[in-house]
Order: structure tokens, then C-alpha cells, then sequence
């Protein structure tokens, strides 16, 4: 007789584990309380312990599976000293999981099973009070590599042409079901894509010569984030360039000046404060489109996210009521800011209430760049590189001017092509007046 | 029309047949004067004489030999096998010759003829009278199986046995035979044809399939489901050889959840059958995998009667698998 040892509730709020290490072999006698397996959480990393003496007799999840609470971890026979004591198969516990009724569990044969006044097992539906129907588990893949799924979940992800890898199960061991299919769809409104593009992967690209990494943490929530996105505005956008020769001859004189403040006085928050004042000439691009009513929210404040690249990921921490300030503390929020967020330091109110994104993306490259909108919000601006290109002069010479390209992708549902382009006019006329900033 | 029970089905269905054709004949241990041991053939003896209801010596291999003789000269012999599991002695018989006259002759001679047997477990019976050997015949080509669960079912099967001109194996749910009665029809070319099936319930969340004696189980699963609010489709497969593929598929598909219950052993049962087929056929409509519910790989115990048959419990155990799946 043997009994599932299940992923016990490790803390409060967390739903599932990863096995880092098994502690005790397959074969092994293990005592009660003496630790079996080493489980990571998103909080902590901790010793399970063994809730039996017993013999081990089977690691149910690898180093590495994400395991949700209350699926099997283990299975352990009985001792030695036959300490492990049959369990009575419950069927409103563990049927989902549990061993098909092949006439050899003994315990499922009754001497009074004829139906006849006993109490029967009461049916669990899924869905009703059952597993939580919404819980976040992982794609369990079994030995072989491939998904866990049901059959009808694997046929409509087939049809839809998505992949199975890329869904969370939410069954019994992470199984995929038919539901968490159509939740991805959903989400991901990938079935039209798919059925337009026939997105299907050649054998030689998905079998061995390739390495599969399952998406997690950070690189998921910015994969959604991207993908809700992309699927969810109307991006349209607009490209300008600005002779900022001025801002660079401003900018040289004041930096020493700053540093002398400890403040490291980069390009960026000229160009931030120029930002402020534009945004509030043009309301309609520091707003938000809300489907659920079709209505658009302006914002009376200017919060903007700052893209910063971290070992991570790319992170959006959020400069708070930008309007409000001068070049020279938004030199320092800038600074404080992008150090927290590659020092992973940022509060949760530091990645929130967001109404504007910038993307500096000159300081490593590129002429310019299509940005991703960070929705709900109403457009995002790339900043690139200054540098000195050949600029026809209003005298027709020809001389090398300080030139920045700057690129505005914003939801064209919220704002028309020939606002925006005014928009943009009334950023460079700043930016090419740089004194101004300082006022 | 007429109240009865399973066991009266069968005799009235006899009486009936025997009336309407005089050459069908009864044969068997018992069947005569003392109208067999479960009293299937009760009158019979009186009501048309000792030429047509013939008791024979303990001896199946005799039995079905005879019929067999009968049946290639025109005659439509019922052969009466008085525990299922006695027909191991008259296997050959049945299996080597009655099954393979129609192909051995090609097509020249046929086997008119009906085997019924009494079989399943529930009665305290023991090892030799409680088991269910109908995969040996399912087996075997040639032959039609049929296990009816209902006495109206006997009695549209039993014609539609008697009167097809190949052999049939008709087993009999010896538990049922006084368990249920009912109404069966009067018309006295009633038949029930070999080879589909009864859809008993109709639900969307789990689909029941099973036949002869667990059927009572099955049914009593099923109403314990619904007090629960789990709507069941409940298919009695009546017929095991030709069986009703489409109203199985049909249904497991538009489901895709399905609980096979048969009280016959585990492994190589009927069920194995079913759920090959389902997977073979539906797999991309599935929910869960096909789940049997079955007897044990084990002589059937005499100590342990009723907890040898799948019951209720076992099949709610099987539905929250597939459910949960």
C-alpha cells in the first residue's frame, strides 16, 4: 500500500513551488520530519520534511517542475516496520489524480457496495468549490517533453495554431484543459492571428538542436504586457528630428555646475521638462483609452515611466508628477530611479500610475525605433542618439549640427496624425530653444 | 400489455416463439418437467410436449452438439446452458463448429441456433456460478452476443435470436431476473435488433456505458449523480458482438467523458474494447481518458460476493476521476 505525499501550503499565498533539490533518494527509508525535498517559492526557499516513516518509492516531480499545492510530490510504500498505513481513497480528494479502478485497489471493494442506503461520495464539479479554477500553475511537461493535456485541448490549440508550452494548466499536475486553451486564446487573442498566418513550427525547429526555456517571472509579465499591447491599440507612428546643437552647448555649460550638486546632468531631462509642457498643451496624449465604456481619461498629472534596461528585464519605474518639477530634481528622480531599478530596489509604487512612457534607447544605438506603447497609456517617446550629422542651413550651407531623432508611437484611436505632428513640432521648438527648459 | 419480470420475459418469449414456428425447440438441463432451475422455461413442458422442450443429460458439449445437429436440419433449437459457466464444457462445440459452420461451408450451411446462458455474480453464487464469459464468445467470430438488462429487451433479443439464421450467444443477468418488472410488448413480432444500443439517460457531463447485470448499478450511479447535479448519459450496449460503435462514439465524443462498467474481470474485458475503440475513434474530443469500472483479475469470490461487483460507489469514484481529470 502506498500513499501521495502532496505539495503542502509552503506560505500563505503560494499556490506552487519548484523543486530545486530532492533531499532523499527513490528506495530510501526515510523518518518522519526528516527533510525530503528543497522547494523554491517567488518568497522563500525551504526544507519540506517528510510526514512519514517510510519507504520513498517515487519522486513525482523533477528538480525544476513547478509543482502546485496539493499535487503529488512524492509517493512512499510502506516501511519496514510497515509504518505507512493504507490510506482510504477519498473520492471527493484525490480521484482526480488517483489510480484508475483496475480491480486491484483493495480498498475500493466494500462488502456493501450494492448502492442500498449507504452514504455515497459526493461528487466534486470542477468549477464549483473544486481547485481554483483561476490558479496560476505552470505548463507541466512530463518526461518526454511534451505538454500535459487533455486530447480535446490539444486539438483545439492545434486548430488555433498555438502552442501548448506557452499555456498554464490549471488540472491535476498542471494538466492542460480545454478551458485553459481557450483562456489563452482569449488573452492573447492569438486564434485570428494564428488562423490568418498558419503559425505552425517545422519539426526541425521545435525536436533536439534546440533548447526550450520555460517564460517566467519577469520575462512573462513583460511577454503579456507587450502582447496586450500590441493586440490591444492602434499604434500608428511618427518620426521628427530636432537640431538640439543649442540643448548640447547648455547642457556642457550647466554639467559641471550640476556635478558640483551631485547631480549627473544627462540630455534626458531637458528633454523630460520640454516633455511636461507639451503634454500639457496636447491633453489628449498624456490620457488613457478605457474599451470598457469607450471613453478616453485625461490626466491631470504627468507621471512618466522611464524604460530602463535591467539584468532582469526591461523595467518602467514611474517619475511622479514630472510637471511639477525643474531640470534639476528631474535629474535626480531620473538617477534615483534607474539605479533602483537595476539595483531591483524599486518600491511597488514606483512601477505604478504611469500616464506617459520614455524610451532612451540612444545611449546604446540605432537611428530610431518603433516603440511599444506601454497601454493603457496613450503614446510612448524613443529618444535616440544625438550626434552630429550634415544639416542644410536656411542660407543653404551646409553645416554639422547637434541632430536627435526622436520617435512617438502613439494609439491613434486617442489622436490624429496631424495633432501629433504638432505635438511633436511644439517638443523640438523647445528643444531647439533650450533656455526656456530652465524658466 | 403484459407485467413481468426478466425471467418471465424469457419463457413468455419461448412460448411465444415456439407457438409461432414449430421448429423452434427448447434444450437444456432441467428445462423440461421441472422448467429449468431459475424456471425460464416454466410451462413449456405442458404446453408443447416433451419433442419440444427436451431435458438432456448433464452434458453442454451434448447440448450444443445436438442443437447444432438440429439447426443445420431446420429445425431453430434454443439450447438452455444452466450456469454461464458450464458452457466450458460444450466450448469446442460452440466455438470450433457452430461458429464456423456458415464460413466452413462456405455459406452452404448456417447455425440457427440460440445459446442462452445465465450468467453474473450478486446471487452468493460462488466461483462457478457467478461469472461472466461473454468476452470468450465476443472472441470468437461468428457468433452474435447479446446481454439484455430489462425484460422488454429479453423479450424484443430472444426473438430477434431465435429467428436470425446465425448463432447467438444470449447471456442473462441472473441477478436481474427478479429484480424489475415492467411492461413488455404484446405484439408478438416485437424484436429488438442485434447489435444497437439503448441510450437510458441523457446528460452532458459524464457518459455511463454498460450492459446485463451492472446495469442496475450503472443506473443507480446515475441517479445519484443527478442528485448532485451531474447529468449523465447512461448507454446500455445490449448487444456486445456486433456492439452500437456509433451511439457510443457519438456520444463520448459530444461528452468526452466516459466510465465503462462491466462486472467481468479487468483485463481483455469487453470494456477494453469499448475504450480502444473510443480512443481510436473520438481521442481529439476527449476530456479524460475512457475510466473502466470492473470486476477483479481474480476468480470471482464466493466470501466476497458483492464487493467483487462494481457498485455505485465505485462508479462515482470513476465519474469524480474523470470529471477532475
Amino acid at each position: 500500500m502506498s500513499r501521495i505525499f502532496t505539495m503542502p501550503e509552503l506560505a500563505e499565498s503560494v499556490v506552487e513551488g519548484e523543486v530545486v533539490q530532492w533531499l532523499a533518494a527513490v528506495g530510501e527509508v526515510v523518518q518522519e520530519n526528516q527533510p525530503l525535498v528543497e522547494v523554491m517559492t517567488d518568497k522563500v526557499t525551504v526544507e519540506v520534511v517528510a510526514p512519514y516513516t517510510g519507504v520513498l518509492e517515487a519522486h513525482l516531480a523533477a528538480e525544476g517542475d513547478v509543482v502546485p499545492v496539493g499535487q503529488p510530490l512524492a509517493r512512499f510504500a510502506d516501511g519496514p516496520d510497515g509504518a505507512v498505513t493504507a490510506v482510504e481513497p477519498d473520492a471527493a480528494g484525490e480521484a482526480g489524480q488517483g489510480e484508475a479502478d483496475d480491480g486491484s485497489a483493495r480498498t475500493l471493494f466494500t462488502a456493501h457496495d450494492a448502492g442500498e442506503g449507504e452514504a455515497l461520495p459526493r461528487i466534486r464539479k470542477p468549477g464549483a468549490n473544486a481547485r481554483p479554477a483561476a490558479r496560476e500553475t505552470t505548463a507541466a511537461t512530463g518526461p518526454y517533453g511534451r505538454p500535459l493535456a487533455v486530447p480535446a485541448a490539444r486539438r483545439k490549440a492545434r486548430e488555433a495554431g498555438i502552442d501548448l508550452t506557452a499555456i498554464q494548466g490549471s488540472g491535476p499536475a498542471g494538466r492542460i484543459r480545454v478551458s485553459d486553451v481557450e483562456a489563452a486564446l482569449a488573452r492573447t487573442g492569438a486564434s485570428q492571428a494564428a488562423t490568418r498566418h498558419g503559425t505552425t513550427v517545422a519539426p526541425e525547429l521545435a525536436g533536439p538542436g534546440t533548447t526550450r526555456v520555460p517564460l517566467r517571472g519577469m520575462r512573462r509579465a513583460i511577454a503579456r504586457q507587450m502582447m496586450d499591447s500590441h493586440l490591444g491599440t492602434a499604434r500608428a507612428l511618427q518620426v521628427d528630428e530636432a537640431d538640439v546643437s543649442d540643448l548640447v552647448a547648455l547642457r556642457n555649460r550647466l554639467k559641471p555646475r550640476a556635478a558640483e550638486q551631485g547631480v549627473s546632468l544627462s540630455y534626458l531631462p531637458f528633454i523630460l521638462a520640454a516633455l511636461t509642457r507639451s503634454l500639457a498643451a496636447f491633453p489628449m496624449l498624456n490620457a488613457r483609452f478605457d474599451a470598457s465604456d469607450e471613453s478616453i481619461v485625461l490626466h491631470d498629472r504627468v507621471n512618466l515611466g522611464l524604460a530602463v534596461a535591467t539584468d532582469a528585464g526591461l523595467v518602467v519605474p514611474v517619475l511622479r508628477n514630472a510637471d511639477q518639477l525643474g531640470v534639476m530634481d528631474l535629474a535626480r528622480e531620473v538617477t534615483r530611479l534607474a539605479t533602483a531599478a537595476r539595483d531591483g530596489t524599486l518600491d511597488p509604487a514606483d512601477v505604478q500610475g504611469g500616464t506617459f512612457s520614455v524610451t532612451n534607447i540612444g545611449t546604446i544605438g540605432g537611428l530610431f525605433s518603433l516603440p511599444v506603447i506601454n497601454a493603457p497609456e496613450a503614446a510612448i517617446l524613443g529618444v535616440h542618439a544625438i550626434k552630429k550629422r550634415p544639416v542644410v542651413m536656411p542660407d543653404d550651407s551646409i553645416a554639422a549640427r547637434h541632430m536627435l531623432y526622436l520617435s512617438l508611437a502613439f494609439d491613434h484611436r486617442l489622436a490624429d496624425g496631424a495633432e501629433v505632428a504638432h505635438f511633436s513640432n511644439h517638443l523640438i521648438d523647445q528643444l531647439q530653444d533650450p533656455e526656456t527648459l530652465l524658466l | 400489455m403484459p407485467v413481468m419480470n426478466l425471467v418471465q420475459a424469457v419463457s413468455y418469449t419461448l412460448a411465444s416463439e415456439m407457438a409461432r414456428d414449430e421448429a423452434v425447440v427448447v434444450l437444456g438441463e432441467d428445462v423440461g418437467k421441472r422448467g429449468g432451475v431459475f424456471l425460464a422455461t416454466e410451462g413449456l413442458y405442458d404446453q408443447f410436449g416433451p419433442d419440444r422442450v427436451i431435458d438432456t443429460p448433464l452434458s453442454e458439449a451434448g447440448i450444443i452438439g445436438a442443437a447444432l445437429g438440429m439447426s443445420v436440419h431446420g429445425m431453430r433449437p434454443v439450447a438452455e446452458i444452466q450456469f454461464a459457466e458450464y458452457v466450458f464444457h460444450g466450448f469446442d462445440q460452440l466455438v470450433s463448429q457452430v461458429a464456423k459452420l456458415r464460413y466452413r461451408s462456405a455459406g452452404q450451411f448456417t447455425a440457427p441456433l440460440v445459446v442462452r446462458m445465465p450468467a453474473g455474480g450478486g446471487v452468493k453464487g460462488g466461483h462457478h456460478h457467478s461469472q461472466n464469459p461473454e468476452t470468450h464468445f465476443v472472441h470468437t467470430a461468428g457468433l452474435h452476443v447479446v446481454y439484455p438488462s430489462t425484460p422488454s429487451d429479453t423479450v424484443g433479443m430472444l426473438r430477434s435470436a431465435i429467428r436470425s439464421n446465425d448463432p447467438v450467444v444470449l447471456f442473462e443477468p441472473k441477478r436481474l431476473y427478479r429484480a424489475v418488472k415492467e411492461d413488455v410488448p404484446e405484439d408478438p413480432d416485437h424484436i429488438v435488433p442485434v447489435g444497437r444500443a439503448a441510450v437510458r439517460r441523457e446528460g452532458d457531463d459524464v457518459v455511463l456505458v454498460s450492459y446485463g447485470g451492472s446495469m442496475a448499478e450503472t443506473l443507480q450511479a446515475a441517479d445519484a449523480l443527478a442528485e448532485q447535479d451531474v447529468a449523465s448519459t447512461v448507454i446500455d450496449l445490449r448487444s456486445l458482438m456486433p456492439w452500437d460503435r456509433d451511439t457510443v462514439l457519438e456520444h463520448a465524443a459530444r461528452v468526452g467523458r466516459v466510465v465503462l462498467v462491466s462486472e467481468s474481470p479487468h483485463t481483455a474485458g469487453f470494456m477494453s474494447e469499448v475504450a480502444a475503440t473510443i480512443s481510436e475513434q473520438v481521442l481529439d474530443h476527449l476530456l479524460a481518458p475512457p475510466t473502466r469500472v470492473s470486476g477483479a483479475d481474480t476468480p470471482y469470490p464466493y466470501a466476497q460476493d458483492r464487493a467483487y461487483l462494481p457498485g455505485p460507489r465505485r462508479i462515482l469514484h470513476a465519474v469524480q476521476r474523470v470529471l477532475e481529470y
